[in-house]
């Protein structure tokens, strides 16, 4: 059995599966760093099957980074089980490959494509009203998810090799999914909302400004329409820029 | 005391150098975020509410390009910094106005595509780093995978310094000399600059969420947000 000092050890690593982040074997060296300690608890006094050990996990390895800590938790309760005869060594990687892909995209879309973009439009929306309001806001809510998650994945997978089937299910990751989402397109609606109204002329007539305000409405899904059809967010911001100094240099 | 002009620049250098870390190589707890950058260079320089309304135009731009596989978002971190200055400096000669920010808010896109290709040139020396990692497993010695794990944080690190040294002088410049040169007729109109850009970010993540009712729960918010908003700024309240 693994101690404390080396469960603690192979969790802050896992915090640096992406240092050595590359194009060939994505964060295979990061991972290896990463159960290393937890590999020369189990073979201590065996270098020979430390060393295969190692070969076993330098192969190409990627998926989200906060899963990672899940999988070397895994990878250990599995090398735990190798040790002992109960299962065969290549049992390991074919768990490993096998989940990679799938959290990969769990993280993908629950972190990046919901959490991130839920916590920073509460944070926008908070430094609204306080700028350090916000920064708090952005670290404390969405390290308190991120965190959790790693640390209690990281000991249900610990704790056995079909640990982490039993943290996914437990966490209902779609479901989480479907109301963060929810929030964020409200939020994003008020976040943008706040810009139209900052370009408004809220000294004018009334009837001016609503006009303003419909055609701004009508930029908006103008926007909607060419990033769906015609180009990316950098390309939108750039062409647009260069539109503007073109109408303001015939102009002026 | 009063603290020099110059000792916060290096303190921004340093301290932005060590936030670079948390982008890809170590933790990504956000705090790398535009919001983030724009409020410790506010804080800096003394320069708050322009510095944050930089921050929240850019923060929601490229939320939605996702770290998926081989996939390289632009650095965002290097936009905020670039453009935070830029308005800080700025805003030390004159008042700083929405087609001001907007402008450089604009400029700090090109910063972000320039530092996309900087991260995927270190992500190709992280390549060679790695060969040498799996060659030493290859032949027993583990240490190596150590030694290249803190090879490659030292690059990381470097390069978080160098990207924020060059960030912070080309902002410099930018606030201090360019911006003042540019004619106000070419600004002004950049002030439909002020709702492309923050809309772009947005819509790019409308596109990418699924959900149901999205269109009901974006819309009915963006016009209730832009009318609250509005009633606001008429100091009803």
């Amino acid at each position: 059995m693994l101690d404390r000092k080396t469960k603690s050890r192979v969790f802050l690593r896992s915090m640096l599966v992406q240092a050595c982040w590359n194009f060939e074997n994505m964060q295979s060296v990061g991972f290896l760093y990463a159960i290393l300690p937890g590999l020369e608890k189990i073979y201590a006094g065996e270098p020979d099957r430390i060393r295969e050990a190692a070969k076993r996990h330098v192969e190409f390895f990627n998926t989200h980074p906060y899963f990672s800590s899940h999988l070397a938790a895994m990878s250990l309760a599995f090398e735990e089980k190798i040790q002992k005869g109960e299962v065969e060594p290549s049992a390991v990687n074919s768990a490993k490959v096998g989940l990679m892909g799938s959290l990969g995209a769990i993280g993908d879309s629950f972190f990046w494509g919901s959490l991130k973009p839920f916590v920073s439009l509460m944070s926008v929306l908070a430094a609204l009203v306080n700028p350090y309001l916000g920064i708090v806001l952005l670290v404390v809510a969405y390290n308190y998810f991120h965190l959790r998650m790693r640390i209690v994945g990281f000991r249900m997978s610990l704790a056995s090799p079909n640990g982490i089937y039993q943290y996914l299910k437990e966490n209902n990751f779609a479901e989480k999914n479907e109301y963060i989402r929810a929030m964020v397109m409200i939020f994003l609606g008020v976040y943008l909302g706040f810009f139209i109204s900052r370009i408004l002329p809220v000294d004018q007539k009334f009837v001016f400004t609503g006009i303003q305000f419909l055609v701004s409405l009508c930029l908006v899904i103008a926007l909607e329409f060419i990033y769906r059809k015609i180009a990316a967010t950098s390309e939108i911001v750039v062409f647009s820029a260069m539109f503007v100094v073109l109408i303001s240099l015939v102009m002026g | 005391m009063e603290i020099s002009l110059t000792t916060k620049v290096a303190v921004l250098i340093l301290l932005c150098g060590i936030i670079y870390l948390d982008r890809v190589a170590v933790l990504q707890m956000m705090i790398h975020r535009p919001i983030a950058i724009a409020v410790i260079t506010g804080a800096l320089f003394n320069r708050l509410p322009e510095c944050v309304t930089l921050g929240i135009l850019l923060e929601m731009l490229w939320v939605s390009r996702l770290p998926v596989g081989a996939s390289v978002p632009p650095d965002d971190t290097g936009a905020a910094l670039f453009g935070t200055v830029a308005v800080a400096y700025l805003s030390f000669s004159r008042e700083v106005g929405f087609a001001d920010i907007a402008l450089i808010g604009s400029a700090s896109v090109f910063v972000g595509e320039l530092g996309r290709e900087v991260d995927i040139l270190i992500r190709r020396m992280n390549g060679k780093i790695s060969r040498y990692a799996v060659s030493g497993v290859d032949v027993g010695d583990l240490e190596t995978v150590r030694s290249c794990i803190y090879a490659s944080i030292v690059l990381w690190l470097m390069a978080g310094v160098l990207l924020s040294f060059s960030w912070i002088v080309l902002g410099i410049l930018a606030g201090k000399w360019l911006v003042p040169a540019i004619p106000q007729y070419v600004i002004s109109p950049f002030l439909v600059m002020y709702l492309i850009i923050p809309a772009t970010g947005a819509v790019s993540v409308y596109q990418h969420c699924r959900v149901s009712n999205k269109i009901a729960f974006f819309h009915m918010a963006l016009a209730s947000g832009a009318i609250a908003f509005m009633i606001f700024e008429m100091g009803v309240f």
